[in-house]
Parts: structure tokens; C-alpha cells; sequence
């Protein structure tokens, strides 16, 4: 589903981001990716994303060679993948349920299909009876639920999570991991999970890769965190 | 894009209230701004019409020697008859003229002194009214060619054997003509400029208008809106600023024209445009201008914000 071939990136400031990067991941896999700050998982991201181009090297995300795409046709590759960015809220003025709808409304779905969507997305992240709130009335955990709502509503065939459990307590980061496996394995979509979390690392072992000063350092299928000093 | 139209309306209409001051702002700024353009329309399109009429009235007279007989008199007339761009030629003899300038120069029922000079004492010439041909069409031509046709008429009218002064009002007729159309090319030249001005204003609300959603843009990119999408709304927005915005000027002219057209009317000096279609004609006039410079204003930002950006 994704192949990263010897990908490289280097900013203008001259930081070197990513050193000839290679990774497959195969359909339907959950996998973390670790590392510390300025390991160059950003910039992997960005690059999946295809917010940045990369150096070289060729990125391949569900059929889609990213680097090659021309700026108006992003936002189509986009509706294939579903981002779950550390600082994306969800929109104060807007319900939970209308939260989830945009992302089905901008890229112009009928009103019938967003709403039999929506609400198979907010039965999958267990957000039902909060279909009216507003994300004020959530707690962090509800609204990061959400946030996942809207990420996979339309349908992508791989989610890439950035520090989803970021600012949550254990109990409510398990049950995000909880929701995640239940999207992997309902949705059958790939999971791409950037975190920094060694508690769940270690308790639910998912194939782990841990990037440091953009390189791959391990690749370690039955998972479990890497300690460095 | 037509099934989400109404996604685009309501987030266009919430952008507007969400940021009311600066909405406020614009809109005071663009219809001060089409109020003048209003102002230079009106007074433009009145202008040349003004000048059309003077031009139409335009009558060159030519003086006939007192020694042309009055059987010359009819080779005179058809002589000027044939010169290139000459309409008609009415003979007026010396005594119609004095009558008339009797008739002009009387208060009254007390008729004027001139009177006396009826008869064989009668010191005016005989003269033909020259009317010209293609009036219309002076409009289009620019200053200067009309000019120059003026001229040379005038010319061959005075070169005619018998003829010893050729009048058409003269250069004060020139001047006015080109001044009414400089007039009209400063009041174009305005317009283009405040056009552009109110054009930077409305750039600018829909560029606060976007860094307030900056948030929200980023979800849309998030989600994979195309950038034609994202920029749907604020076109709307800065549509419906330049509309709402040529709402009072269109106002001031709907009520404000057919007092002024009364007032320059009742002085008969001018006439100005019909009220009945013409400030109908305006409003709409203003109303698009009102759009198209939404439009524009809306189109550059967003196309600024959005391009560089994957």
C-alpha cells in the first residue's frame, strides 16, 4: 500500500530531514513509527501527504506516485488518504455531526450519502448520542474520536495518525488505539501511527520502525520500543 | 459544484457576519466608492449626450455679397449644396434676417430700435444656413477629426465666389466640445482608478476573512477539497459585498436624477437624459460594477493565499 524508495529530503535551511528512507508497508497493516524530535517523522508525514516533495526517491501511496502529483491534483490524491494531524481541532461552531459531514461536504457528496456516512462514521467511533453537541461539550478523548471521524469518512484506504494520543490520559489513549484496530480491521484500512508513547508501544505490539536523524534505525515486526540513550 | 452551491452561500453569508466589522468596513468603503462612480456615469453619459446635441445644432452661416444678384443667389446655394458633408442650405434674405433680429432684440410689446432700419436702410447681408450631414456620427469621431471636418467646410464655403464671411459659432463651439469631452475622459479616468481602489478594499476583508478560517482551510486541504472549492465562498462573499454596496448609490441616483434632470431642465440651456430607463440602466450598471469588483478583489486573494500551497 505505501513504498518509500531511498527517500531523501533536505530543507532550504540545510536540515538534512530524511536519508535515503526505505519502507513497505502492505495492505490492511497497522504500524508506529517512532522516534524523538527531529527524527524526520514530520517530514515523512508531509511527504505521504504530499504537502512536500521530496529530493529524491520515489513515494508510492495506494497507486499514487505523490511526488509526481502537480499541485491541482493533491486534493484528489487526498480523498485517499485520511490525515489525523497532532493540532487539527474540530470546528467550534459546528455540531459533531456536521464536523464529520464537512469532510464529505467539500468534496461534494450528495446530502443523503453524507448523512448515511456520518452516522455509520459516528457509530464506528462510538460517538452516536454526541451527534449534536457541540466539541465543546467533549472531552479530549470524545473529540480526538472525532477527529478520527472525520479523517476516515471518506473512506481512505490508509490513515496516517500524527501523536493521536498526544495530549490524553492512558486509559483514554488505549481506548483510541482501541478504535484505530476496530477502524483497521472494519475498514480494512492501513494505519500509519506516529507517536511518542512507549507505554503503548510496549502493551498493544503492532510492527514497529523508529526513525532517528532521518534514518531508519529498526523495523521490528512483532514490535515493542526501542530504547536509546 | 452546482450540488454544493448551497454549502458555499451559507458559509459565504457566515463569513460575512463573522466578521462584521471589517464587512462593515468594505461596505462603507465600496459605496462611497460607487456613489462617485455613479456620480461620473451620470455626469459622463449626460455630457455626451450634451455634446451631441450641440454638435446636431451646429449651423454654419455664410454672409452673401451685396452685390449677388438674387438669380447668382440660386447657383450660391447649390454650389454649397455640393460640398462634401453638407446636409442642407436654407436662403435667409437680409430682410428675414432683420426681422428676426428685431424679433429677438424686443421687450415686450415695446419693439426694439432696430426697427428704424427696415427697408432700404437695412445694413445686413442675405445668408445661407449651412446644416451638416452625418451629425451622429461626430460623436464616435474624436475631437479632433470633427474639428478638422468643421474646418474644412468652412473653407469651401468661404472659398465660394460671393461669399464674404463664413460664422458657425467658431472656435468657442471648438472649445466647449473639447472640453466637455476632457471632462468626460477625467471622469472615465476616475472611475478606472477608484475602481481599482475599491478592488485592493475588497482584497483585503477577503484576505482577514481568510486568515480567520485559516483553520478551517487547512481541514478542507486536510480532507481534499480542491482549491476551486475553498475559494467558491469567498468569491461569493466578496460578490455580494460589491452588490450589497451599490445598493445606496443606486438609491441616490433612482431618487436623486429626476430632481436634478427637473431642476437643468426648467433652465433650457441643456437637456439632459430622459429619468425613465436611464437610472434603471445606472443602478444596473453599478450593481455590476459592485460584482465584478467583488469578484476580482476576491479571486486575487484567495489565488495569493492558495497557490503556493500543497
Amino acid at each position: 500500500m505505501i513504498f518509500l524508495k531511498n527517500i531523501s529530503k533536505e530543507y532550504k535551511n540545510g536540515v538534512r530531514a530524511l536519508n535515503g528512507i526505505n519502507l513497505h508497508i502492505e495492505k490492511g497493516e497497522f504500524i508506529y513509527i517512532i522516534g524523538p524530535t527531529g527524527s524526520g517523522k514530520s517530514t515523512l508525514i508531509k511527504i505521504l501527504d504530499g504537502e512536500e516533495i521530496p529530493d529524491s526517491g520515489e513515494v508510492e501511496v495506494a497507486g499514487v506516485n505523490v511526488g509526481k502529483l502537480k499541485h491541482r491534483q493533491v486534493p484528489y490524491y487526498r480523498r485517499k488518504i485520511g490525515v489525523v494531524f497532532q493540532d487539527f481541532r474540530l470546528l467550534p461552531k459546528l455540531t459533531i455531526f456536521e464536523n464529520i459531514a464537512f469532510a464529505l461536504e467539500v468534496v461534494g457528496k450528495n446530502k443523503r450519502e453524507i448523512r448515511k456516512r456520518v452516522r455509520e462514521v459516528l457509530k464506528l467511533v462510538d460517538l452516536e448520542e454526541k451527534a449534536k453537541s457541540f466539541p465543546h461539550e467533549l472531552s479530549g478523548g470524545q473529540q480526538q474520536r472525532a477527529v478520527i471521524g472525520r479523517a476516515i469518512a471518506n473512506s481512505p484506504k490508509v490513515l496516517i495518525a500524527d501523536e493521536p494520543t498526544g495530549n490524553l490520559d492512558p486509559d483514554k489513549s488505549r481506548e483510541i488505539i482501541q478504535l484505530l484496530e476496530k477502524i483497521n480491521e472494519e475498514e480494512e484500512t492501513t494505519i500509519l501511527m506516529v507517536t511518542h508513547d512507549s507505554e503503548i508501544v510496549n502493551t498493544v505490539k503492532k510492527r514497529t520502525v523508529a526513525l532517528e536523524q532521518g534514518y531508519i534505525v529498526a523495523d521490528i515486526m512483532k514490535g515493542g520500543y526501542i530504547k536509546h540513550d | 459544484m452546482i450540488r454544493s452551491l448551497s454549502f458555499h452561500f451559507k458559509s459565504a453569508i457566515k463569513n460575512l457576519f463573522r466578521h462584521f466589522g471589517m464587512t462593515l468596513l468594505s461596505l462603507t468603503g465600496i459605496t462611497i466608492i460607487l456613489t462617485l462612480i455613479a456620480t461620473f456615469v451620470v455626469s459622463s453619459v449626460n455630457i455626451g449626450a450634451i455634446t451631441n446635441g450641440i454638435t446636431k445644432n451646429i449651423k454654419i452661416q455664410a454672409l452673401v455679397d451685396p452685390v449677388v444678384t438674387s438669380e447668382e443667389i440660386k447657383t450660391l446655394q447649390s454650389a454649397i449644396q455640393t460640398i462634401d458633408g453638407v446636409e442642407s442650405v436654407v436662403h435667409k434674405t437680409k430682410h428675414d434676417e432683420l426681422e428676426s433680429f428685431i424679433k429677438n432684440t424686443s421687450t415686450g410689446d415695446q419693439e426694439s430700435a432696430f426697427a428704424q432700419y427696415r427697408g432700404a436702410e437695412n445694413p445686413l447681408k442675405d445668408a445661407f444656413y449651412v446644416t451638416l450631414k452625418n451629425q451622429d456620427s461626430l460623436i464616435g469621431s474624436t475631437d479632433q477629426a470633427q474639428k478638422q471636418r468643421l474646418q474644412t467646410i468652412r473653407q469651401k464655403i468661404s472659398e465660394i465666389k460671393g461669399i464674404t464671411n463664413v460664422f458657425y459659432g467658431g472656435s468657442s463651439v471648438e472649445k466647449l466640445i473639447v472640453l466637455l469631452s476632457n471632462i468626460k475622459i477625467i471622469g472615465y479616468v476616475i472611475t478606472g482608478i477608484l475602481g481599482i481602489l475599491s478592488i485592493f478594499l475588497i482584497q483585503n476583508t477577503i484576505k482577514s476573512t481568510i486568515y480567520a478560517r485559516q483553520e478551517e482551510i487547512a481541514i478542507m486541504r486536510n480532507v481534499g477539497a480542491s482549491n476551486g472549492f475553498i475559494k467558491v465562498p469567498f468569491m461569493i462573499e466578496g460578490i455580494i459585498i460589491g452588490l450589497i454596496g451599490s445598493i445606496i448609490p443606486s438609491t441616490i441616483v433612482i431618487l436623486g436624477y429626476p430632481s436634478l434632470y427637473k431642476v437643468v431642465n426648467a433652465v433650457k440651456v441643456v437637456k439632459l437624459i430622459e429619468v425613465q430607463p436611464f437610472v434603471y440602466q445606472v443602478a444596473l450598471i453599478l450593481a455590476g460594477i459592485g460584482m465584478v469588483i467583488g469578484l476580482i478583489g476576491a479571486f486575487l486573494s484567495t489565488t495569493k493565499y492558495l497557490r503556493f500551497k500543497r
